[in-house]
């Protein structure tokens, strides 16, 4: 069952993974302090950003242990709530989706969800190196694209926050 | 007129001497330069001879 | 001094037997030597230096030809030979030196004992004659002292050292070697005779001749005198030798402050660069702090940050579809199983299957627990309220951390600048703290001779004070008696004589050294035509002094090679002149005689106007004029020497270690 298991990056996803989570500088600084730190964004990423990728069973291949990832399964659950919701060209009717969020999440029938939200996950590691770590050549470099990927997000989703408050307060209403 | 002669350790110096004695020691020393043929002690001799000699003659 | 031939034998690259005669004509007075460079004019120069006192300045000191070397058996020997034939002071010499060499078994060539030196003289009859070995050194000294060889051999490769010698100088040697060569021997002689040092001079062996019969008295005083005057010599004796320490001193010293008031600036960009590179770490652990907590606070706050957009969709979504607000707070199925199963709700309504009730309470089932998911909505709706509020700043933040970054990047990339500049200052500036500490030593070292000297010179007064008490005492003894009384009289003749004699050497020096330095400037003028002047000071030391006619004042003027050769040039030319004119003139006083003047390539350095003049004086001012010259400044030599040249030869070279002259 997801998120009850070590978890495998593979193939050429786990060699961006590596580099994700690997010191650019002398200071042992890496974007990513953890492989779990990956799996936690990239679905988020991924789904932002319309991105999914098929399973590389190439290669070598890095995991997120249990140990680690029991730690912050309310974060995974979480996410995965959010993508369930959300994804319309996965399931078209929002009744279902919320199902899927809340309902089947963790049984045999969330197998698909599970590989549609693994997949996300690769795209989103895929999005990722493309956006931090490939166009970083110098030191300088990791944080400036960084600031750059932040920036671009910003921009095109905007603030969210107010509307969020008042959205929540809305709910307890 | 004669010049006042000069003194040295209370003895009167006929400097008159002194000239015509300078000049033979030089010339000597000149030749002696060429011919080596006096040691430094020979010419030192040589020099209290001419002194002695030069004092007592009128 | 006349050169007249050189004869060498297996010379560096010159093989076998050669010769050169060297023209000693009044009018062609020039000996041209020809040959390009690596044909061996440094080699035939140094034969010269080696030939009267064994030295070179080769690396490799195994002076014999290797075309002959190579063709030794093992276990033979060979000879370097070199005799220079030369007239000084109306007699014929020749100097010879000659060195072994010796074949090992393994093929070595080493040198065999010793260089050999004589020199042979032609006596008045005609017959050759040898010097005595004890006394070769004192007759080489006396035909051309070795401090002043190297202006007469002038090995124009060695012309960035001379300069230096000549501001630094080598002063007394110098002065002396001038004075024998200027003639001031006879009178050196004369005053050392009289009353020199040592026990070898006429005050000295009058005071030992005191006849100690008539009082034992007078005889005491003598020996205490005498006793005296040893120590005198020898405190005066240390003292020139702390004076020269303490010149030496005093040239380090000055060296050494300009070299530190050069290098100051050194010590102020030292600390400057120490400062900025401090400021550089610290900006580099401040921003490496930043970053480090630019990626933790990123790690932490990503997830949430990004999810805010799809927060808000969710939220919004579930508002829509009303699925906010369902389910029942701690109802869950058994309680609704319960009020099914007893067919009576809370509320006392009656519960029956397919009734409103019914329905509604079966349709709550799906929204509380276990199938109720109103609550986890809930749940997920405070999710993302808690998070939204913790990444709600999260990018200004981000913003600010990275601004800093970036500010920092750039002060750091300034401060990197700024050192960059500085290191390429301080390169070639030396180390303020050593410099200043050699400094402190010799200005101590200073202060300790001085000290030394003060003692020493009361000390010095004190034996004189005492001497002549003594001496007062004795007089008065020996006027008593007829002997004694006429030794006074001939030591007061020795005094005044050597008084004399002083004072008149004293001004004939200096009248000496002026005309020397009259003579210097004239061809120095002639030679370089700039606005300069040298001066000699008491020492023979050369001042070169620019001759500012709007300021009117002097100051010391570094000089660059073409003017050093300059120096060296007009103060030899002006040495051999003089020594030629008072040949010339009928002053006894003065003993001299001309010197010859072996040049090693300088033309070189001068450019093609200086070559000229150049030309032109040597000839003139010195009695004789052998030249080492290039092939490519052959043409300027012909055309600017022609007329004067005696004798012309070329090098031959067969091969590197071949060379005939030809």
């Amino acid at each position: 069952m997801i998120f009850h298991d070590d978890y495998q990056f593979r193939g050429s996803h786990a060699e961006k993974v590596n580099r994700l989570t690997a010191a650019f500088n002398k200071n042992n600084n890496s974007l990513f302090n953890r492989n779990l730190d990956v799996y936690i964004l990239a679905p988020i990423v991924g789904f932002l950003y319309n991105r999914t990728a098929e399973l590389d069973t190439s290669g070598k291949s890095t995991n997120v242990l249990y140990a680690a990832m029991s730690k912050e399964t309310n974060t995974l659950w979480f996410n995965y709530r959010l993508i369930m919701l959300l994804d319309k060209q996965h399931e078209p009717d929002f009744e279902k989706r919320v199902d899927k969020a809340f309902r089947y999440y963790g049984k045999e029938q969330a197998k698909p969800d599970e590989e549609r939200y693994e997949s996300f996950v690769r795209g989103g590691v895929d999005v990722l190196y493309e956006k931090l770590i490939e166009p970083s050549h110098t030191e300088e470099d990791y944080l400036k694209n960084l600031y750059d990927f932040m920036e671009e997000f910003e921009e095109r989703y905007g603030q969210n926050s107010e509307e969020i408050v008042d959205l929540c307060r809305l709910a307890r209403s | 007129m004669a010049e006042q002669n000069p003194v040295v350790n209370g003895i009167e110096i006929d400097t008159e001497k002194v000239q015509r004695m300078l000049g033979k020691i030089i010339v000597r020393e000149k030749t002696n330069l060429k011919t080596r043929e006096k040691t430094d002690a020979q010419m030192v001799q040589m020099i209290k001879k001419m002194i002695e000699e030069e004092v007592e003659c009128y | 001094m006349l050169l007249k031939s050189l004869l060498i034998k297996d010379f560096r690259q010159f093989k076998g037997r050669q010769q050169i005669s060297f023209s000693t004509d009044n009018d062609r007075n020039v000996t041209i030597i020809m040959g390009d460079n690596g044909t061996g004019k440094t080699s035939l120069a140094q034969v010269f230096t080696w030939c009267l006192y064994g030295e070179t300045s080769f690396e490799d000191k195994i002076l014999l030809c290797k075309a002959t070397s190579a063709s030794m058996l093992t276990n033979t020997e060979e000879t370097v030979r070199a005799e220079l034939t030369l007239e000084h002071n109306g007699t014929e010499y020749t100097i010879i030196s000659e060195q072994k060499y010796r074949k090992d078994s393994s093929g070595t060539i080493r040198a065999s004992g010793q260089r050999s030196f004589d020199i042979a003289f032609k006596k008045p009859d005609g017959t050759r004659d040898y010097v005595k070995q004890l006394d070769t050194e004192i007759r080489m000294k006396e035909i051309l002292p070795k401090e002043l060889s190297k202006y007469f051999f002038f090995d124009g490769e060695r012309i960035g050292n001379m300069s230096k010698e000549i501001k630094r100088g080598r002063s007394q040697e110098f002065a002396g070697a001038v004075q024998s060569l200027l003639g001031l021997s006879a009178y050196t002689a004369a005053l050392s005779h009289l009353k020199g040092r040592g026990n070898t001079n006429v005050l000295r062996v009058y005071e030992a001749s005191y006849d100690a019969k008539s009082n034992s008295k007078i005889a005491e005083y003598s020996r205490q005198i005498t006793e005296l005057s040893e120590k005198i010599e020898n405190i005066e004796a240390r003292l020139i030798e702390i004076e020269n320490n303490k010149e030496i001193a005093q040239d380090k010293c000055t060296d050494l402050t300009e070299r530190i008031a050069k290098n100051k600036d050194s010590e102020n960009l030292a600390k400057k660069k120490a400062d900025l590179i401090r400021k550089r770490d610290q900006l580099k652990s401040s921003r490496a702090t930043k970053a480090t907590s630019i990626l933790r606070s990123f790690n932490n706050n990503a997830p949430s940050y990004f999810a805010k957009k799809l927060m808000k969709d969710a939220l919004q979504a579930l508002s829509q579809a009303d699925k906010l607000d369902k389910g029942v707070p701690n109802v869950n199925d058994k309680t609704i199983q319960f009020l099914l199963d007893r067919k009576k709700c809370i509320c006392g309504t009656e519960v029956l299957a397919g009734n409103d009730a019914f329905v509604s309470l079966t349709q709550l089932l799906e929204y509380i627990p276990p199938k109720s998911i109103g609550n986890m909505i809930g749940d997920f709706v405070n999710k993302c309220e808690d998070r939204n509020r913790a990444v709600k700043n999260y990018f200004d933040d981000f913003c600010d951390d990275y601004k800093f970054i970036r500010e920092f990047e750039e002060t750091y990339a300034e401060h990197e600048a700024d050192i960059r500049k500085i290191e390429q200052q301080l390169e070639g500036l030396e180390s303020v703290g050593s410099l200043q500490a050699d400094l402190s030593r010799y200005e101590k070292e200073i202060k300790t001779l001085d000290s030394e000297k003060d003692f020493l010179n009361q000390q010095k007064g004190g034996y004189i004070t005492k001497q002549k008490e003594l001496d007062a005492a004795r007089q008065e003894l020996a006027n008593k008696d007829e002997t004694n009384r006429k030794i006074e009289i001939y030591k007061a003749y020795a005094q005044y004589m050597y008084d004399t004699l002083s004072e008149q050497y004293a001004a004939e020096e200096a009248k000496m050294r002026d005309a020397l330095q009259n003579t210097v400037n004239e061809l120095f003028r002639n030679i370089y035509n700039g606005g300069f002047s040298l001066s000699l000071d008491e020492k023979y030391n050369i001042q070169i002094n620019v001759i500012d006619q709007e300021a009117g004042f002097s100051e010391d003027v570094e000089t660059s090679t073409a003017q050093s050769i300059s120096v060296i040039f007009a103060f030899i030319a002006g040495v051999i002149k003089m020594a030629r004119q008072s040949q010339q003139a009928d002053n006894a006083m003065l003993v001299s005689e001309p010197y010859p003047l072996v040049m090693d390539a300088p033309l070189s350095a001068f450019d093609k106007t200086r070559i000229k003049t150049v030309c032109e004086v040597l000839p003139a001012v010195a009695e004789q004029v052998i030249i080492f010259i290039k092939d490519t400044d052959g043409d300027l030599a012909e055309a600017n020497l022609g007329s004067k040249v005696g004798q012309r030869y070329m090098f031959d070279k067969k091969n590197e270690f071949e060379v005939y002259i030809v």
